[in-house]
């Protein structure tokens, strides 16, 4: 299932919910936003997905040490403001630490 | 070129030639990178679903000295993914499984046993003096020894990962390469930590994983191709893609950093809060009202009956259920879309397989402002054990 949120006319990205964080997206695996940046984004994950962005930020907003997320494979805590802007093919991953073996 | 069985290559010998043949002929391994991989030293940690493909892998391609650390007994429910043991193994440990599968395999291996769980008190006598680490552990605690362990010692490590249809695979610890540490800097609560034994593994996902820690292994031995230091593969078996991200050593890192602050092994039990659970035990869950098995049968034969919900999925239903006693399921994923049809008011049990789940379902209704929720401890399970023994547990 496929959900869209934000303003249109912006670049419509990709994020890509890993399969622990799943039931907090309702077994969504890709969520769509549209947005300029990727802090738009996570803004978007905020107001549009309570549960999900209740396990990805700390009540100081910061992104919880047992979680990254990466912007086309960038680790968003190195992105520089320049490389924050999204397009079309943007896709943010979430990437939580699982232990499994 | 391919080499006569007959003729003796460099340090090999003519059974060896020709056992490793076709990786011979490889020009980027050659008799000189088979007698490399018949001097290294492999330890694996975890004989489990990473380490089994990890372990078989490493000893087929002629790795000298092969270590296996794990504490556990092979069970029944570990042979869906765990290929390293058989059905005649279970209730042996799984080093002595491992030792006799690897032996047939390959009875050149030099195998060291160390069938113990991996703590602060032998993992830098244990890990010290291999040449590589490979990562099959299930437990957070274990995963931040490995890597602590391994950056003090330094030894590079294969990490690998898993979780349902997905896994992760690195390269840590390897010269200015990230750690584990820089990836995960925290570990994360215990309450969200779902075990395998909880959340289901597809048995074929830790084979993919498994093999790609080995193929790394032989890789740093042979010292040939681009190891993963730096980047993360993700595996998504369902979707079938294989994606990377970058990663960077962290100059905070407290382990591997610029000024580390961890400078001989803690305590991990600690440091992870008490999510030392390995996959077949059960997991610490979320701090929530509870209700036991006895309790509840109790309340269903008088007066007003708590409302019962099952948040499992639907084939879990199927096996075993509480229907008979008026469960509603409601899969974890589903229950915020059914909030407006509960009373908050009302009593309500929820239960899923062994209580995890089901604590975060608590956890939910909890915050949505229902204060009269209880978790079924132990679940359905713990319900076939004591109560209802035809129904099966799984």
């Amino acid at each position: 299932m496929i959900v869209t949120a934000g303003v249109s006319g912006l670049p419509r990205m990709t994020v890509h919910v890993p399969a622990p964080l799943r039931e907090l997206t309702g077994g969504r695996d890709r969520l769509h936003f549209e947005a300029r940046t990727v802090d738009d984004v996570l803004e978007l994950i905020r107001e549009t997905e309570p549960l999900l962005a209740g396990r990805l930020f700390a009540d100081d907003g910061s992104v919880r040490r047992y979680i990254n997320l990466f912007l086309n494979g960038a680790d968003l805590r190195h992105l520089e403001a320049a490389d924050r802007t999204v397009s079309r093919d943007s896709v943010l991953s979430i990437v939580p630490s699982v232990a499994g073996g | 070129m391919a080499i006569g069985a007959g003729r003796r290559v460099a340090g090999l010998t003519p059974e060896e030639t020709l056992r490793y043949h076709r990786q011979i002929i490889l020009p980027q391994v050659g008799p000189a990178g088979q007698e490399r991989l018949k001097h290294a030293s492999v330890l694996i940690v975890g004989a489990g679903g990473l380490g089994s493909p990890a372990a078989l892998y490493l000893a087929a391609a002629g790795v000298g000295r092969l270590g296996v650390v794990d504490g556990d007994v092979v069970e029944l429910s570990n042979l869906q993914r765990q290929v390293l043991h058989d059905t005649p193994s279970v209730g042996r440990s799984k080093t002595e499984s491992a030792g006799r599968r690897i032996a047939r395999i390959n009875p050149d291996v030099r195998i060291e046993e160390y069938p113990v769980r991996l703590d602060s008190g032998n993992a830098m006598s244990i890990l010290d003096g291999w040449d590589v680490v490979v990562d099959g552990s299930d437990n957070f605690p274990t995963r931040y020894l490995v890597n602590d362990a391994c950056v003090l010692l330094g030894v590079p490590f294969v990490y690998g990962a898993i979780f349902r249809f997905e896994g992760q695979a690195s390269v840590f610890a390897h010269g200015d390469g990230p750690c584990y540490r820089c990836l995960f800097r925290d570990p994360p609560p215990p309450e969200m930590v779902p075990s395998c034994a909880e959340a289901g593994v597809l048995g074929v996902l830790p084979g993919l994983v498994g093999t790609i820690q080995a193929t790394e292994a032989i890789k740093l031995v042979l010292g040939i191709g681009d190891p993963l230091v730096g980047r993360l593969l993700l595996v998504d078996t369902l979707a079938m893609q294989f994606r990377e991200v970058e990663l960077r050593r962290d100059p905070g890192c407290a382990v591997c950093g610029d000024a580390p602050t961890i400078t001989e092994l803690i305590d991990y039990e600690e440091f992870c809060g008490g999510a030392a659970a390995p996959s077949a035990a059960p997991v610490e869950r979320p701090s929530v009202p509870e209700i036991d098995v006895e309790e509840l049968r109790a309340r269903i034969g008088v007066g007003q009956p708590p409302r019962i919900l099952d948040v499992r999925e639907p084939h879990e239903w199927r096996i075993s259920n509480l229907e008979a006693y008026g469960a509603r399921l409601v899969p974890l994923g589903q229950l915020q879309d059914v909030l407006d049809e509960l009373d908050p008011a009302e009593d309500v049990v929820i239960y899923c397989r062994t209580g995890h789940r089901s604590a975060i379902a608590v956890q939910q209704l909890a915050s949505a402002g229902f204060e009269k929720a209880l978790n079924l401890r132990g679940g359905i399970n713990e319900w076939a054990r004591r109560i209802d023994p035809s129904l099966p547990t799984y």
